[in-house]
């Protein structure tokens, strides 16, 4: 005698895999989405340690003090605002010592002074690295870090070092843009 | 029948795993694209800028020199910001004080954030 239970529970068998699997593909589809957040998760973290930085050397050391970056720019100190940035704030000595052993030179700064002449924008190099950039493999993007920075008049010193930029730079308090280009090698 | 009733409560689990993961994107596209440092930082410069020229402009508030000197100011950080960050920045910053006071105000606008600092008032000395 054939009755219809059977039946019904091989149906119900069917469809409860059939959902199974409709399961398993909309949560394997899921995982493997790639937010745009995980291709820029090491640049957002050198950006923002960048920012940081510039923050912090535009921080004075105390309530009637300059800081360092406005300091640094008003006399264009280019040695120091390299160092500052890179071996004070950026690199670990330990870490930079591990990474020359292997050929790396960590990561590189080009900082550039913005000025405004008039109605147009003019620059100069605030530091530019040196020419041997280390080990060409695996390089990563550059970022960017800006800082707007309050000076109190034009710097006496770029005077010998960028007589153009200096020439047309004005006198007398002004804002201008450090803009430091960050990348790792 | 239990089977079925499992299967079906674990599909709409799925469900909401999936669009976790939208949720997820759209907060990070949402944290990338936001402005922070841009913002922090010219709001401190132009803080600094009313600060330093109220206390300390030649001339006082008001003197054509010092008129000139904020003037200047909020050039340079419109242009800069125009040019090097691509945003439109406009910047309220009084040449002299109104009723003792002087209320400044920050507008930033990148195409992606638009940023309105609510005015900001600063007394003068008496």
């Amino acid at each position: 005698m054939v009755k219809e239970g059977a039946q019904l529970y091989t149906m119900e068998g069917i469809a409860a895999g059939l959902i199974m699997l409709l399961t398993t593909y909309l949560v394997l589809g899921s995982t493997s989405v790639y937010t745009p957040g995980d291709t820029h998760l090491t640049d957002m973290q050198l950006e923002q340690v960048g920012s940081d930085i510039l923050k912090i050397m535009d921080t004075p050391r105390s309530l009637t003090n300059s800081s360092d970056l406005e300091v640094m720019v008003n006399t264009t100190d280019q040695q120091g605002f390299n160092t500052s940035f890179l071996n004070t704030y950026l690199n670990n000595p330990n870490i930079t010592a591990k990474a020359t052993s292997f050929g790396s030179t960590r990561i590189q700064i080009k900082a550039t002074v913005w000025f405004r002449n008039q109605s147009s924008l003019q620059s100069y190099q605030l530091y530019a690295p040196s020419g041997n950039l280390g080990n060409f493999s695996a390089r990563e993007p550059g970022v960017r870090v800006t800082r707007l920075v309050h000076l109190s008049n034009k710097s006496a010193e770029l005077q010998a070092i960028d007589p153009t930029a200096w020439n047309s730079m004005r006198a007398g308090p002004q804002e201008v843009l450090v803009e430091v280009l960050m990348w790792q090698v | 029948m239990m089977g079925f009733l499992v299967s079906l409560g674990i599909f709409f689990l799925a469900i909401i795993i999936s669009q976790s993961t939208l949720v997820g994107q759209t907060t990070a596209e949402g944290v990338l694209e936001f402005p922070k440092n841009d913002i922090q930082d010219l709001r401190h410069d132009v803080l600094q800028v009313e600060k330093l020229t109220r206390e300390s402009c030649p001339g006082g508030l008001g003197s054509p020199a010092c008129t000139n000197i904020i003037n200047d100011t909020k050039e340079d950080i419109r242009l800069i910001s125009l040019y090097r960050k691509s945003a439109i920045v406009d910047i309220t910053l009084p040449t002299a004080c109104s009723d003792n006071k002087r209320v400044v105000g920050i507008h930033y606008n990148n195409g992606v954030t638009a940023y309105d600092e609510s005015p900001i008032t600063f007394y003068c000395q008496p």
